[in-house]
């Protein structure tokens, strides 16, 4: 069993280039990164092509890892999900993102469906379930689906700036009760 | 607008610079303030660690097994050669690096003074549990670190020290106790200088005068790669 310390550790050991650690820290760890990059990018083959430059930024970049405060696993879900979003905005056509929403809207699990499907012992999930809920929703699709405010707001149907209230009223929210 | 709604304002921002839903001129002005706000850099990690949870616990994908081999293959030391990696691994962080240089080159300018030779070698620095925000310049041709210290100190009755880990190797080699003040100049003794363009740089938290042991005694509180300028 890979304890978060050993992850830790071949974090480190790979900031100092070893690349024996590097395949301890893949084997350990790939699965999970490949289930994020497939559920943000929604395809096969561009989430293999997603999980090796994920792995090859960890390389890279293990350096930059102790100082940013997070757990091991949640840093690499961050770089993960950070670049397979970086991926979807690239693909996205911005001048039909409108157009696009609409069509992505059916082609996803329902919120409920997908808050089923994820662990119920996860806090953020109970905050999220504090929330109204659409707007939950809207914080887990620009998470998870790297949604634009534009698309969120087409999806719920209001305009743009209330949208933006709504998730930055829902950011506060969430992030009071986080730190309850 | 008071000082407080100013800080919410910013926790705000770096919620919505996570979530990528800033449109790219403000994600930009962002991205400028981040490379040189250690406060908006903390705001920013403590989102990315607040909203990962909603993706560690997707189901885990085993990935095809030709994808290990092919990784592999890329970080070797002869087909993984850095000039042969893709553009975007240089792309990667190049707001930073560019208000780092210009950063650099304006600290070490008025430093180093006319006629002295620019640093070809970098690398940053930042504690962000002790509030470090330091670069390291180095001039191979004078084996000279330029160490510039722009936010911290060594703990109350403690010393920063110094270390440079050979590309490779798992020990590090002590290069000296920081000094006090925020500019020094660190001569690298010549068996290590050929060592530190490919190398990782370190500061740990040490006793007065530094480790007794010749290996960090102390929390080691930031790690970087030196980077080609």
């Amino acid at each position: 069993m890979t304890t978060p310390a050993d992850i830790e550790t071949m974090i480190a050991r790979i900031a100092l280039r070893d690349r024996g650690a590097f395949a301890a820290l893949y084997d350990a760890t790939s699965a999970k990164i490949f289930g994020v990059c497939l559920r943000v990018l929604g395809n096969r083959a561009e989430a293999e092509d997603a999980l090796q430059e994920v792995y090859l930024r960890v390389w890279h970049k293990a350096d930059s890892y102790a100082v940013t405060g997070h757990s091991p696993i949640s840093w690499l879900v961050t770089v993960a999900r950070n670049l397979c979003v970086d991926r979807l905005r690239r693909r996205k056509v911005p001048v039909q993102a409108l157009d696009a929403a609409e069509v992505i809207a059916d082609s996803r699990p329902d919120p409920e469906a997908q808050v089923i499907a994820r662990s119920e012992t996860a806090r953020i999930d109970q905050c999220l379930d504090e929330l109204e809920a659409p707007r939950a929703d809207a914080v887990r699709r620009a998470y998870l689906d790297g949604e634009t405010y534009a698309e969120l707001a087409a999806r719920h149907a209001v305009p743009l700036n209330t949208m933006r209230t709504w998730l930055r009223r829902s950011l506060m929210k969430l992030k009071e009760c986080l730190t309850r | 607008m008071t000082e407080s709604d100013g800080r919410q304002e910013d926790d705000l921002l770096a919620g919505e610079y996570v979530l990528h839903l800033l449109d790219p001129e403000a994600r930009a002005a962002f991205e400028r303030r981040l490379s040189q706000d250690l406060t908006l850099r903390r705001l920013v990690h403590d989102w990315e660690i607040r909203l990962a949870d909603l993706a560690v616990d997707l189901p885990e994908v085993a990935p095809p097994a030709a994808l290990r081999a092919a990784l592999l293959k890329r970080i070797a030391p002869e087909g993984g050669d850095r000039k042969a990696l893709p553009r975007w691994l240089f792309g990667f962080g190049a707001g930073f690096a560019v208000l780092l240089l210009l950063t650099v080159f304006m600290a070490f300018g008025l430093l180093t003074g006319p006629g002295e030779r620019p640093p070809s070698y970098l690398a940053e620095l930042v504690a962000e549990s002790d509030g470090i925000v330091m670069t390291a310049a180095y001039v191979p041709e004078d084996s000279t670190l330029l160490i510039s210290r722009s936010a911290g100190a060594a703990r109350p009755g403690r010393s920063l020290e110094l270390w440079l880990f050979p590309e490779g190797s798992p020990t590090a080699v002590s290069l000296g106790v920081l000094p006090d003040e925020a500019e020094a100049r660190i001569l690298v003794p010549g068996d290590y200088a050929g060592l530190v363009a490919t190398g990782t740089l370190a500061i740990s938290d040490e006793p007065p005068g530094g480790s007794p042991t010749g290996s960090a005694t102390g929390d080691v509180l930031a790690v970087a790669a030196v980077q080609k300028i």
